[in-house]
């Protein structure tokens, strides 16, 4: 019963909201509608409606999904100093930032959905029923980790604020072990979309060793990156209390993941290019172009651009610390990592094909539509969810009706920091 | 999976079944894509054909042809010719006599009821004094065939015995058949193309959108495994010609070849001219550094 | 070029000392080459790299003249204990080539010397052994309806083709009984069906003839083929565009 009276409440902060937050909601709507609206021409004509070809043959949105399951992944970078370090400003978002993972994986596994031939035949992927090909094949691995993984999200999401909600504060000890498990899991979703490319030798752009580390490195600076634009959003529409220092905390992550990435982008060009062979043909396609083919070659390096600047500003403190700077160098930080690991990381695999073959690769609008869409029912998953969230963690919304603010937000209005 | 569990698995798919034919019986009209709603859902609910037994096979099979029947107006035979004891197939090409003619590619598109659009095999145009695929030209056009200073490598899916795309496959819509042929099942596949991304070979072809196949250029003569018209969002490949070679007989590639460079036979029999082949000529393999043990070789003589 | 040009001095050395080729021997001195047309030496393409050793030891002498009183082996010895197969019937020959119209009553003329009308039309391109070498009844019976004869002179039907072909293409008549050469039509196993060699060879000039390619690759449907595959250069990009290692023209630039 409770738990009936729990989400009516939930669903009813749905409806109440400022003008901004409705307009919001609208556009995001609209997004998810054209996207749907796209996605009934794919249902209807098949994959044709995409550019993709025998030759490209994943594309727009495996680039997406491959960029999503990295940003899942580094919510394990709030979730580590909220509970191993006993970070209390932090402890205060950790439900953002498992909502932001659990709305990262279900745009994941959207995507996956989306470039599927055959949709309809999804329950072949069902255990018991479908038939898995287990442990052989790293998409069923992945299949796994990332259901587990939103599981284990919501899981933990709902026990916390199930509690709050009914005026108990959630013992420790009950969900802790679950958090330690939800950090290796963490890792271990985007170490094991990296093996579904590293696995295949046939491509040497993506077979090489390197290709994991270079995930969980770009993860760990994309992914903070959108959480800090997020919180701060949250900061400024609600009166909740996000200290400065959780940004700093997150700002710092991103700069070393950023220089790691930087790092390793680095020692992946110098092998190929030093001595440079056959097997170097898709990173010359992609930085250099091959044959004249060159589509790709000015949004790499703007890519790369983007990020150097991204470093420069997140290892100059002073640079870090002035916010406009540090809300450029997030944005820098997205748009950069989602080029390199999207479509610089997915395409230039195809190119050449295997056996030579150069055919190159730009999403229809279709693809551009659909992908928008599920943008959009993501960041509706993670506005939703939010938006029912912060009354409960602020102590307005209980159960018993009797709300208990706490003082430490001031609903509606906003708080006066002050900085750590 | 045990055997309880294969069981209670079969039990609900064979109920949900029962409740769609009971309540589908008077909705014979021909409206779900061409196929009866009683068809679509027995589509829907179709099993894996490694677990199918065999009269689940037969009715697949029937449905099939009732398919085709609907949809091109033409009299299918679809088969399910089990593999051939004590064979194992292996191919090939003399390189020395390939001259670029194509004549495989286009005997294959028709023998195999491929989409127009879709060719399993794919003749490089290779340079004298290099093994470059890089350098091969998949589009040549010359005049004349074979152009001076070239050689041909007609290259389709290597039947590898180490196949990285049965590996690949997440639901095992593809696997290695007992006589060496790498098969899909085609109402299995769920489109995701990761055997596309893990193949060598560029040896997989996917449907991007229906068919483009005509009633009158089928061929009627296919196997469940093999040739029959594949639906659109799943994977395709060279097959072997299954529907041909597990009745004896040769490819179509094979066939069509005017100059007698495809050299297709039992690798398990001494005395078969593939084996003569591999132990008296010249032979290589395809990147064979990758481990895939493919059945499909080169050679010169 | 290098080998032929070693080969044309050699055969002609050969035949001024009389080189037994077998029964068919011709002595070719009186001959005017040019009013035979010969067939021009196939063009043969310069390797790439121009690292190609030098020879710096003579040549190896030509192969030694055969022992003439030995008995000659026959056609068929080749085939003895090969698997079985049946040569598949060609009706062209005769079509192609209906000597006994004529033949069969009149007076064959058995020396060899080019041809006049009404057979000025008609050239012998057996590739360089043939210039010279021999000539119709090397292979076709005078006395007969013109159908085919061994070295030895024993008589041979059209469909025993393979055994005049295999008396001296002998590595590749061993390829073809083996399967290797040639083409086996229907089956892959079970009684084995093969194709002459003139199905394939046209026995008076064998050498095969250019023909167009089929067509190429296909775009996939709802795409076209210009726009992203293009094979040749398109879109340079002046920045970066240059030659990758593997590109660059061996021939041209030194390394």
């Amino acid at each position: 019963m409770t738990l009936l009276h729990f989400f009516r409440d939930c669903i009813a902060q749905w409806f109440r909201g400022s003008w901004a937050y409705w307009l919001w909601l609208t556009a995001l709507v609209g997004l998810i509608a054209l996207g749907a609206w796209h996605y009934g021409l794919q249902l209807d004509r098949g994959l044709v409606v995409t550019h993709m070809t025998n030759q490209v043959s994943w594309g727009f949105y495996i680039a997406n999904f491959t960029f999503l399951v990295g940003v899942a992944a580094a919510a394990v970078m709030i979730v580590i100093p909220a509970y191993i370090f006993n970070r209390k400003d932090i402890k205060d978002v950790v439900l953002m930032g498992d909502t932001m993972a659990i709305a990262a994986v279900v745009m994941a596994i959207l995507f996956v959905v989306v470039d599927l031939g055959r949709p309809d035949r999804i329950w072949h992927l069902l255990p018991g029923i479908g038939k898995l090909n287990f442990p052989d094949s790293m998409l069923v691995w992945d299949v796994v980790v990332l259901n587990g993984y939103l599981l284990l999200n919501l899981g933990i999401s709902f026990s916390v604020i199930f509690c709050r909600y009914r005026g108990c504060e959630p013992r420790l000890g009950y969900y802790f072990p679950f958090v330690v498990v939800a950090i290796f899991w963490a890792i271990s979703i985007h170490t094991v979309t990296a093996f579904l490319y590293a696995a295949n030798t046939g491509r040497p752009f993506w077979s090489n060793p390197l290709l994991a580390p270079r995930f969980i490195a770009s993860a760990f600076a994309s992914g903070p990156a959108l959480m800090i634009i997020g919180l701060q959003v949250i900061r400024s529409v609600s009166g909740y209390p996000i200290r400065q220092s959780v940004i700093d905390h997150l700002a710092i992550v991103m700069t070393v993941a950023l220089q790691v990435t930087l790092f390793f982008i680095g020692a992946e060009l110098f092998t190929e290019f030093y001595n440079e062979g056959e097997h170097a043909a898709s990173v010359r396609y992609l930085f250099l172009g091959l044959n004249g083919h060159a589509a790709l070659v000015p949004w790499i390096w703007t890519a790369l651009a983007l990020l150097g600047s991204a470093t420069l500003i997140g290892t100059i403190h002073p640079l870090r610390r002035n916010p406009w700077l540090m809300n450029l160098m997030c944005l820098l930080t997205i748009v950069g990592v989602w080029i390199e690991k999207g479509m610089g990381m997915v395409i230039p695999a195809f190119v050449p094909t295997p056996i030579g073959e150069i055919a190159e690769y730009a999403p229809s609008l279709a693809e551009l539509a659909i992908s928008a869409g599920v943008w959009g029912i993501g960041l509706l998953i993670f506005t939703l969810f939010v938006k029912s969230a912060l009354p409960i963690e602020c102590g307005v919304l209980r159960h018993d009706g009797k709300p208990k603010p706490d003082g430490r937000c001031a609903l509606p209005g906003k708080l006066e920091e002050k900085p750590v | 999976m045990t055997d309880k569990a294969d069981l209670a698995r079969r039990h609900f798919l064979k109920g949900l079944a029962g409740i769609a034919g009971a309540s589908a019986a008077a909705l014979g009209t021909p409206a779900w894509g061409g196929s009866t709603f009683a068809d679509a859902f027995a589509d829907f609910l179709q099993d894996h054909y490694q677990r199918m037994t065999p009269e689940e096979i037969q009715a697949t099979l029937d449905r099939i042809e009732r398919k085709a029947r609907r949809r091109y107006g033409v009299e299918l035979e679809c088969r399910n010719t089990p593999p051939l004891a004590g064979v194992v197939f292996g191919y090939a090409i003399n390189i020395d006599k390939c001259r670029g003619y194509r004549d495989c590619v286009h005997a294959c598109v028709e023998e195999n009821n491929l989409s127009r659009d879709t060719q399993y095999i794919r003749v490089v145009e290779m340079e004298d004094g290099s093994t470059d695929l890089l350098r091969g030209d998949h589009y040549y056009d010359p005049k004349d065939v074979p152009r001076p200073g070239r050689y041909y490598l007609p290259m389709q899916c290597m039947q590898c015995d180490n196949p990285p795309c049965v590996k690949a496959c997440p639901v095992e819509a593809t696997w290695l058949e007992a006589d060496g042929i790498v098969v899909v099942d085609y109402d299995w596949c769920i489109g995701c193309r990761y055997c596309m991304a893990a193949c060598p070979y560029q040896a997989r072809h996917f449907n991007w959108g229906e068919p483009q196949l005509s009633a009158a250029e089928i061929n009627p003569v296919t196997h469940y495994l093999g040739n029959r018209p594949r639906p659109r969002g799943v994977v395709e490949k060279c097959h072997f010609c299954l529907q041909r070679t597990r009745a004896g007989r040769q490819p179509a590639c094979q066939d069509a070849c005017p100059t007698g460079a495809r050299i297709f036979g039992n690798l398990l029999d001494p005395d078969s001219e593939i084996r003569y082949v591999l132990e008296n000529k010249p032979v290589f393999r395809l990147k064979e550094e990758l481990g895939t043990e493919p059945k499909f070789w080169y050679f010169r003589g | 070029m290098r080998r032929q040009g070693l080969l044309i001095p050699a055969l002609a050395l050969l035949s001024a000392t009389g080189f037994p080729f077998a029964a068919g021997a011709v002595d070719t001195s009186g001959w005017d080459w040019g009013a035979v047309e010969g067939m021009t030496d196939t063009p043969v393409v310069e390797p790439r790299r121009d690292s190609m050793p030098q020879r710096t030891t003579p040549a190896p002498p030509p192969v030694a003249a055969p022992d003439l009183e030995a008995p000659p082996t026959p056609a068929y010895a080749l085939f003895l204990g090969m698997p079985e197969f049946e040569v598949i019937q060609s009706t062209r020959d005769t079509e192609m080539h209906p000597c006994g119209n004529c033949h069969r009553w009149a007076e064959s003329d058995p020396t060899p010397r080019p041809l006049q009308a009404p057979h000025d039309n008609f050239v012998l391109r057996h590739g360089l052994h043939g210039k010279g070498q021999f000539w119709c009844f090397t292979c076709h019976d005078l006395a007969g309806d013109g159908s085919l004869r061994t070295l030895d002179g024993e008589p041979l039907g059209f469909d025993e083709a393979y055994l005049l072909c295999t008396q001296c293409h002998v590595d590749k008549g061993r390829d073809w009984a083996f399967g290797a050469h040639g083409k086996r039509a229907d089956n892959w196993r079970g009684p084995r069906r093969v194709y002459n060699c003139t199905a394939c060879h046209y026995q008076h000039a064998p050498a095969l003839l250019y023909r167009d390619a089929a067509p190429g690759p296909v775009a996939r449907q709802g795409l076209e083929r210009p726009v992203h595959w293009v094979p040749k250069a398109e879109r340079a990009h002046p920045l970066f565009e240059h030659p990758a290692p593997w590109q660059r023209d061996r021939g041209q630039e030194p390394q």
